[in-house]
């Protein structure tokens, strides 16, 4: 830029100059969303030697999301051997361009110690930022680290907040743990009925603790109208998942149950199908 | 998830002459097992892995290694359906392993003795955290492979309950690999318990590694770690 800077504005030397930053600046770029989409194309044929190449080229120039991916070929040895630190490398890379992906996948390695040394804190704080930008999972995995004092300090109300974010956004666990945070009153008030509808939401898309919780709830008229087929209903199809407690919920349900309501309840139970909420 | 009883009814019969075969096992001869042999799973390195339950009834050798021989059969087929997206021959490979391993009792063997010190409540969410873990582990793994040639070598009775199947992978570009897969019938399901390549039990390995984390940071650490690694997001297919 110093050359540009000698010449007089507007000369032909500069024009020329800058049409060829251009030509060799957009070429880059769009060289790179080609390598990207190249390697999507090799990936998805389980072709990883190629998608190996192409993300390579792509992250050379700087693609956060050709980076990223490098990353998750390493970390699952495909199309090179298993490799944790170039994992952690290539994350590094995209998560301080920003790419939240990259950010949680990096805090997961310091949580886990692959590839690098553990770090609770640094997990916490990159959790952070990918959480800021919205992904449901850090906000899920922060809001525990929240309640557990992991990597941050200890807060109730921190927790209750992120784990709510990312159940409002569809993730079954964080449901299933706001059932909870509402039911003990844990960094937000206490509220049975609000708790129960955390438990409907998991329990609808296949979560079992929430489905044995729903179960119990059911039984016992707590928070929610007493109602024992639907209770016999989700204590069956946890404890088909060998949950414990709903197993003895289930003995315990089908003592006090007409052989009508039995069959009725197992039959729900049989023709219900987990519903995924979009996330 | 078609069970495998189409093509193994025959060896239904089986399982009237080995009705030993199908007790649930005693706490002393799990640890009989536990001590007497390497338990195991997965490769690490290139095996492809495939699974169903089987409505076989007894460990037999033969039946064993028709079970892995099918197992391997449905694995290849989806990992050479040239239309299917990973993430789809990602979630099959799933199904298949979570039928075919026994992930209740391999998870139990890789927590060594800590397993005895948790309440039914933690031991729950012990398993279900570690099946996730195996599961999204090694389908993943897996889920790359596909000009293997798959070879079923020798079948042999183990112990009192299982079999052992040695198989042998050729891979393109690579020295074929010889996994033992040690099987055992249980309530006329056949599980696949353990797998040794190249004479490694990965579980063993496991075992070890998990016995360190839990003695820095209990078992509170090593859940953590396995949720972790549980929860990374996939690869990025669009822009």
């Amino acid at each position: 830029m110093k050359y540009l800077k000698r010449t007089r504005p507007g000369s032909p030397t500069q024009l020329v100059a800058v049409a060829l930053l251009v030509i060799a600046f957009g070429h880059t770029a769009t060289t790179a969303k080609a390598d990207f989409a190249a390697g999507v194309v090799a990936y998805e044929k389980a072709d990883f030697i190629t998608a190996l190449k192409e993300w390579t080229a792509a992250a050379e120039t700087g693609d956060a999301k050709a980076q990223y991916n490098l990353g998750v070929l390493h970390d699952e040895g495909k199309g090179v051997d298993l490799d944790h630190s170039a994992a952690v490398k290539w994350w590094s890379m995209a998560a301080k361009n920003g790419l939240a992906v990259a950010q949680h996948n990096l805090a997961s390695a310091y949580i886990a110690g692959d590839g690098v040394k553990k770090n609770h804190r640094k997990a916490g704080s990159w959790l952070q930022k990918s959480a800021d930008q919205g992904l449901a999972r850090s906000q899920y995995t922060l809001g525990k680290m929240y309640g557990y004092g992991m990597g941050v300090p200890k807060h109730d109300a921190q927790a209750a907040f992120w784990i709510g974010k990312a159940a409002e956004q569809g993730d079954m666990r964080a449901q299933y743990n706001m059932g909870k945070i509402l039911r003990d009153g844990k960094g937000m008030e206490k509220n049975l009925a609000e708790s129960v509808d955390w438990f409907i939401r998991a329990a609808k898309q296949g979560h079992v603790r929430a489905q044995a919780k729903l179960g119990k709830r059911y039984a016992a008229g707590a928070g929610i109208k007493r109602n024992d087929v639907m209770a016999l209903k989700w204590s069956l199809l946890a404890a088909q998942n060998g949950n414990v407690a709903a197993i003895e919920n289930v003995k315990t349900l089908k003592r006090r149950l007409s052989g009508k309501s039995i069959t009725d309840a197992s039959r729900q139970a049989r023709l219900w199908t987990p519903i995924q909420e979009n996330n | 998830m078609p069970p495998c009883s189409a093509k193994n009814n025959n060896r239904l019969s089986d399982s009237m002459t080995r009705p030993n075969e199908h007790h649930v096992p005693s706490r002393r001869q799990i640890l009989g097992f536990v001590f007497a042999s390497p338990l195991f799973i997965a490769a690490g390195t290139g095996t492809s892995v495939l699974f169903c339950s089987g409505a076989h009834a007894a460990t037999s050798p033969q039946g064993a290694a028709d079970f892995v021989q099918w197992l391997a059969d449905q694995a290849l087929k989806v990992l050479r359906s040239p239309n299917a997206s990973m993430s789809d021959r990602e979630r099959i490979l799933r199904e298949l392993l979570a039928s075919g391993f026994d992930l209740k009792f391999i998870g139990r063997f890789v927590l060594g003795r800590t397993w005895r010190k948790l309440s039914p409540a933690q031991r729950d969410a012990y398993i279900k955290v570690y099946s996730t873990f195996f599961l999204n582990t090694y389908s993943a793994r897996f889920g790359g492979y596909n000009g293997q040639k798959f070879t079923v070598l020798s079948a042999r009775g183990a112990g009192k309950k299982d079999a052992v199947v040695k198989t042998r992978i050729d891979r393109p570009g690579g020295a074929p690999l010889t996994s033992d897969w040690r099987i055992r019938a249980n309530q006329n399901e056949f599980r696949i318990i353990d797998i040794s390549v190249e004479g490694v039990s990965m579980a063993v390995t496991q075992r070890s590694e998990f016995a360190s984390v839990i003695k820095n940071s209990g078992i509170e650490g090593l859940m953590a770690a396995l949720r972790a690694r549980t929860d990374k997001m996939p690869v990025m297919t669009s822009n």
